[in-house]
């Protein structure tokens, strides 16, 4: 059953970066890219490690980050760019040399060109693209890796900074109600995990690793209909985990390498008399786990339903999600299935001036973890805004969000948007 | 007595028939507001200035983009400044009144890079913080309210639009409206709004002009009786039936901006 899809996907994705040059040079005397607009912000944080951890180091601890977006545009051309900065020392209870890894970031995240007609849309470069109607739990948002160097605070904060922007190939074609999309996207990278021993490093997980270069192709494709006031969406995916499989070869070293992944998801949102209820559902034909002595090919299912309120100035988001893993080899010493929840509630004051939210994420397997984060924001001036955050982790040490236990941390920042 | 009682029914029946009246032309004229000419599409740059009660300034600049279909209305609302909004975009499908069905919203989030879809039963909350709320930018429901003629001055036409109830009505939160149109051009030039038997926000058209034919509010005032401040409308170049694409008011649209 899956040959053909696969099969058809990747003819599909194939012909892309074919059909794409003969529309771009048939057209590139139009290239005048004469509307320009740049946005961006700059932010400097102080962060403060709880005290209650005994033989932590909790100094205050300053980051700096900042962001420019430039694009320019013509009738059918533009040209995006996404400039990002970020210093952040890290705490490196142990090892010193920890924050020479990640003390500096600097580079072009996202650059990308598009050229559009009335129903059709090409986009070539680095970029994002952002699948399903699930926050937080990554269903059918299967595209882009994540930067988990900072665990999952900057998706959370940021989902567009926590992605990893790939290069990639995008066809959108718009049919009355329906619109289709067709990616390919090139060479898997993998998730990025934070340095061994640093803040929110992964317990357990190899401090070097040899990672296979690779000419992976992963392509998707995705349709959008419009039915009765319901966004229903189909994907089909077929490409790679970005969690490699590691492995130690015959010389003590560890090795990386990526591993298929194959998906048929759904995915729904659709209002009612109180709210929108919102679901992803994803089957996945091709999955992998890591095992001591390597991969366990398996299959999942994966289910979250979503609802979002909104009563003047509260808002509320609430989710429930469930991957049963199928097909697992007695080696597997976890459990087969993982709950997820979410909770968040936010309320608005003075006019959005201030803000005040509280998100409560929820994981079992094996063990019951969560992580709360509390946050507080006030439009100091016009686009200065300045934030008070609290951020706990609780769990056993194993598990996803315990593992981060020592980490609870206290915040302000101020983020200036020009 | 038979007399007495013929001439009681007769007050009655004209009584009836004149309130009646009255009533039918409350709605009538709530209805030529409703369905005035503008044109097949019209696109403007709003400004959206907001004043707090203590003094603090907040601009807002967007796109807006109509366009009607038959009955339905589509609009896109697409925000330029300031820079921690620009990008945000809102895409909004009504629908005729008769279909008895909510409208469609969508949001835009660039730092999602994603496009939400959004409850529109409630619409009482600020927009966008400002003094308007959703309920004040959609299309007028003419179901909503019971409307009756209060005064005629020259081509003015002051209305009570009440809740059947008195209560307030759960979609916009408002209980009661006294709208003062401008006959002439079909157009509401002050709307008194009240919670609760409370007079809560003032709306006032500050300038009208005619733009390619078409009577256009150019600025407009929300002021808020019971936080202070207020919220400016400005509405600039203004184009009507520009043969705007139907393929505009899409998701896709939504995603990629407005170039």
């Amino acid at each position: 059953m899956n040959r053909p899809v696969t099969s058809s996907f990747m003819g599909m994705a194939l012909g892309l970066p074919f059909l794409i040059p003969t529309f771009f040079s048939s057209n590139v005397q139009s290239l005048e890219l004469d509307d320009f607009t740049s946005k961006g912000f700059a932010r400097v944080e102080y962060q403060g490690r709880s005290p209650y951890v005994d033989d932590q180091d909790t100094d205050l601890r300053e980051n700096f980050d900042g962001k420019l977006e430039l694009d320019w545009s013509s009738s059918d051309f533009s040209l995006d760019t996404l400039s990002y900065f970020k210093y952040r020392p890290q705490y490196a209870d142990e090892h010193s040399d920890v924050k020479d890894e990640l003390e500096w970031n600097a580079g072009l995240r996202e650059w990308f060109v598009t050229y559009e007609t009335s129903s059709w849309l090409y986009r070539v470069g680095k970029q994002q693209v952002a699948w399903g109607k699930g926050d937080y739990f990554r269903i059918v948002d299967v595209i882009n890796p994540l930067d988990l160097r900072e665990g999952l605070l900057t998706y959370i904060d940021d989902y567009a900074l926590g992605r990893q922007s790939r290069n990639m190939a995008v066809v959108e074609h718009y049919s009355g109600e329906i619109e289709y999309q067709w990616i390919a996207a090139y060479e898997t990278q993998e998730t990025l995990a934070a340095p061994d021993r640093s803040d929110f490093a992964v317990q357990g997980y190899p401090a070097n690793i040899d990672i296979e270069n690779n000419n992976n192709i992963d392509v998707g494709f995705r349709a959008r209909f419009f039915l009765d006031s319901t966004d229903l969406d189909i994907y089909a995916f077929d490409g790679y985990n970005p969690d490699p499989i590691v492995t130690q070869n015959n010389l003590g070293q560890f090795e990386g390498r990526f591993a298929k992944r194959q998906l048929l998801a759904l995915s729904f949102a659709r209002p009612n008399d109180y709210g929108v209820i919102r679901s992803d559902m994803a089957y996945y034909l091709k999955e992998s786990l890591q095992l001591n002595s390597g991969e366990d090919e398996i299959s999942k299912v994966d289910l979250l339903v979503g609802f979002d309120a909104q009563e003047n100035e509260w808002s509320f988001n609430f989710q429930g999600a469930l991957s049963q893993y199928l097909s697992v080899s007695d080696e597997f010493t976890r459990e087969e299935q993982v709950v997820s929840a979410s909770a968040f509630i936010e309320k608005q004051w003075s006019h959005l001036r201030i803000t005040s939210s509280i998100l409560w994420l929820f994981n079992y397997q094996d063990d019951a973890s969560s992580m709360v984060k509390y946050l507080v924001s006030y439009e100091w001036f016009n686009s200065a805004i300045v934030e008070f955050g609290v951020i706990g982790f609780e769990g056993k040490k194993s598990t996803l969000h315990g593992m981060y236990d020592d980490q609870d941390r206290m915040y302000a920042n101020l983020k200036y948007s020009f | 007595m038979k007399k007495i009682y013929y001439s009681l029914l007769l007050t009655l029946c004209v009584g009836v028939s004149g309130f009646s009246y009255a009533l039918q032309d409350a709605k009538n004229i709530m209805e030529s507001v409703k369905y005035r000419d503008q044109g097949v599409d019209r696109y403007s740059d709003v400004d959206l200035i907001q004043t707090m009660s203590d003094g603090f300034v907040r601009s807002r600049s967007l796109k807006m983009y109509e366009k009607e279909f038959g009955e339905e209305r589509k609009g896109l609302l697409y925000f330029t400044e300031p820079s921690n909004t620009a990008g945000t975009g809102l895409l909004m499908y009504s629908y005729a009144e008769v279909d008895n069905k909510e409208d469609d919203q969508w949001l835009y989030l660039p730092a999602l890079r994603k496009v939400k879809r959004i409850a529109t039963n409630s619409k009482e909350g600020p927009f966008l913080g400002t003094d308007f709320s959703f309920a004040d930018i959609e299309r007028m429901r003419i179901a909503d309210y019971v409307y009756t003629l209060k005064e005629e001055k020259e081509n003015i036409s002051i209305i009570e639009a009440k809740t059947e109830n008195g209560l307030e009505n759960p979609r916009t939160g408002y209980s009661q409206r006294i709208v003062h149109v401008d006959t002439d051009k079909n157009i509401i030039i002050k709307d008194e709004i009240f919670r609760q038997g409370r007079l809560i926000k003032v709306f006032e058209v500050v300038q009208l002009e005619k733009v390619n034919g078409f009577w256009t509010v150019v600025e407009a005032k929300m002021d808020n009786l019971v936080e202070g401040g207020s919220t400016r409308l400005i509405r600039k170049n203004t184009q009507y039936n520009q043969k705007l694409k139907d393929g505009l008011f899409n998701q896709r649209t939504l995603r990629k901006g407005l170039d």
